[in-house]
Formats: C-alpha cells, structure tokens, sequence
C-alpha cells in the first residue's frame, strides 16, 4: 500500500508562521530549515549559474520575508516558495548572458561535508550511480521528479500548476522518466557511458 | 476532469510500487550527491533581517523580464524595465549595461538608496523630476528605497 501523498501539514506550521510574523527569529529559523530543501529542489531543476542559483535561492526568501505578513494560510506557503522561486529562475534564464560573467568565481555549491561520514560504502556507491543516472536525465523529467521528491511534499495540483502540465499526465511521466532512469542505471551499472 | 480522481491511469496518487521505492531512493540519492549549501542556508536565515515592518512597500508592477515566453532566451541581453507602486507613489527602474536609471513619481523624493542583500547600500539624490542614477550593476538581489518628504518607500526585492 502506497501512503497517500497528500501528507498532512505540520501541525506547527500556522504556530511558526504567526510567530515569524511577530518577528520571532526562531520561528523564522524554523520555516527556513522546513522549507530550505523545497526551495532547492526548484531551483536545481534549472540550469542555472552558480551566481545565479545563489540569487535566486537568496530572493526566494528575501520575498518570503517581505510578504511574510500576507501569508494567510500557513498550509500554502510551500507551494508560493516553490512559485516564487521557479518564477525568479525563469527571469535568470532570461537574465541570461550576463550570468557567465560571474561563472569564474569558482563556487562550490555542493556542501560535500554535509553527508555523514560513517555511511555505508555499498550505499554511497548505489546513491552515486542513482545520482549519475538522474543526472543524465531530460531537464523536464529532472524537473518532475525532483518536485515529486521534495519535502514537505507538494500536492499534485500545485505540481501541475508549476510545470504548466494536467494533472492527468503527472502520473504517466512520471512512469517515463522513472523507467528512463531505471534503464541509465543500469546501464551505469554494467560500467557503461551513456 | 471529473474522473480523474478514480482511474488509475491519470490519477497521479496511484503509483507502481516499484515506482514508490525507486522515487524514494532517489530522494535519498539526490539529497546525498545534491544537499543544500549550507552557506546558502545561511543567507535564507539572514533575509530575516529585511523585514520590514513600517515601511511602506512599492509592489512590482511591471518586470520586462516577466511574461510567457519563457522559451525566448536573449543571448545579448539588453534593457530592463520595471515598475514598483505603491497607492500613492511609483517607481520606475530601467537597467542598461552597467547603470540604473529611474524616476520616483511624484516628484519630490530627496534622494534613493540602493541596498543589497549583502547588506551594503549607496545613496543617490534626485533631481526636481524625481530622476536618480546609479553608475553600477549590481550583482544579486537588490531593492530601491525612495526618501519621500511623506515618508520611506520600499521597492520588493529583484535581481538585474
């Protein structure tokens, strides 16, 4: 039995949001930890720069913060972190050019330190092959599936709102991309190039 | 789409429970080779800080850069315009190579200030027709903030 997807919200949720709105840094500190992974799932799904990834990850929640008074259902503020945030990667695209100017600053975005050291070698081996296979991926089944991964969870119909597709047809691409990624798998696997 | 609730094929909550366990490694996966920088944790905490509380904020309006056509990307890019108002008050930003131009309407602005999300700020003045320049682009997210003789006003965030 599959759990249904439509998790509940955190029953802290609206608590955080209304003390943040009082200016409480904490509660702030809080939806932030919640909601940072969600936010990078969106902006990742980009072929962004890294000057540009770190800008839009940066206005998200400079946005967040300014609109913070107008959130009136707490039980929303995922999905208008995931909008505000695909909407800023879209103006990068167009932004453009200029991004390449800063590509030489050599940032490392991956925080490698962030992963725990004692994981078992058999497992970091499979993730790094899963990894590989995902990244050979469309840029629209990276899209999909990595707001089908992000927690906490959106719901299907603010999915299908972000990606411009039916509801209808998340189930189906879904199923695509999961057997395109299969078939890399293995094929990374066996040891082969794609 | 009344139906699609129930058929299997279009209701995306049905899911092959292969499917299931391969999505789920893939979360563990991409999480391991892909987690969020820390550092930019750190700048989502700090945005916190630019709240703001009793001025007003200008909302964007108009962003050149905003619309449908998200296929269309300028390999040269030129001009940006936007336009923030607030009730009372508007702000146009134009953004071309390497200066900001606007204009604060109504007139009668002393002055703008340009803050960036790194915390820095610089200050310009405005002449009799509420125009301001900044000889700079700035790199990241950024906001205008016009000195009305009525009080502050604040543009939301935008990145140029």
């Amino acid at each position: 039995m599959i759990p249904p997807r439509l998790t509940p919200v955190k029953p802290d949720l609206p608590r955080l949001v209304a003390a943040a709105q009082q200016g409480d840094a904490e509660a702030w500190n809080a939806l932030v930890e919640q909601f940072a992974g969600l936010v990078w799932h969106v902006i990742r799904g980009f072929r962004l720069s890294n000057a540009a990834t770190e800008d839009v990850y940066q206005t998200t929640w400079l946005r967040l913060a300014e609109h913070l008074d107008r959130i009136r259902q707490p039980e929303s503020l995922g999905g208008w972190l995931a909008r505000t945030a695909r909407n800023e990667c879209l103006r990068a695209v167009k932004l453009g050019g200029r991004e390449d100017l800063r590509d030489d600053l050599d940032l490392d975005l991956v925080d490698r330190t962030a992963a725990p050291v004692d994981r078992a070698v058999e497992t970091e081996a499979a993730n790094e092959i899963l990894w590989r296979a995902f990244a050979s991926l469309s840029q629209a089944c990276q899209q999909l599936l990595r707001l089908l991964i992000a927690e906490p969870p959106l719901p299907y119909d603010r999915i299908s709102e972000l990606l411009g597709i039916s509801i209808g047809s998340i189930g189906p691409t879904r199923a695509r991309c999961l057997a395109k990624l299969r078939t890399s798998r293995g094929v990374y696997l066996l040891g082969g190039d794609l | 789409m009344s139906d699609s609730g129930t058929n299997p094929e279009t209701d995306p909550s049905v899911m092959d429970p292969d499917d299931a366990g391969l999505l789920s490694e893939l979360r563990l996966a991409v999480d391991a080779a892909d987690p969020v920088p820390s550092r930019l944790i750190e700048t989502a905490r700090a945005a916190f800080v630019w709240r703001t509380v009793d001025v007003e904020l200008a909302h964007l309006q108009f962003d050149s850069l905003a619309g449908a056509d998200v296929l269309v990307r300028s390999d040269t890019p030129t001009g940006v315009h936007l336009s923030f108002a607030t009730a009372a008050a508007s702000i146009e930003v134009d953004v071309a190579d390497d200066t900001i131009l606007g204009q604060v309407v109504p007139a009668g602005a002393t002055g703008v200030t340009l803050l960036l999300g790194s915390g820095r700020r610089v200050d310009t003045g405005c002449d009799e027709l509420g125009q301001f320049s900044f000889h700079s682009r700035p790199s990241g997210p950024v906001r205008l903030v016009a000195h009305q003789p009525q009080g502050d006003v604040v543009t939301e965030w935008f990145t140029v």
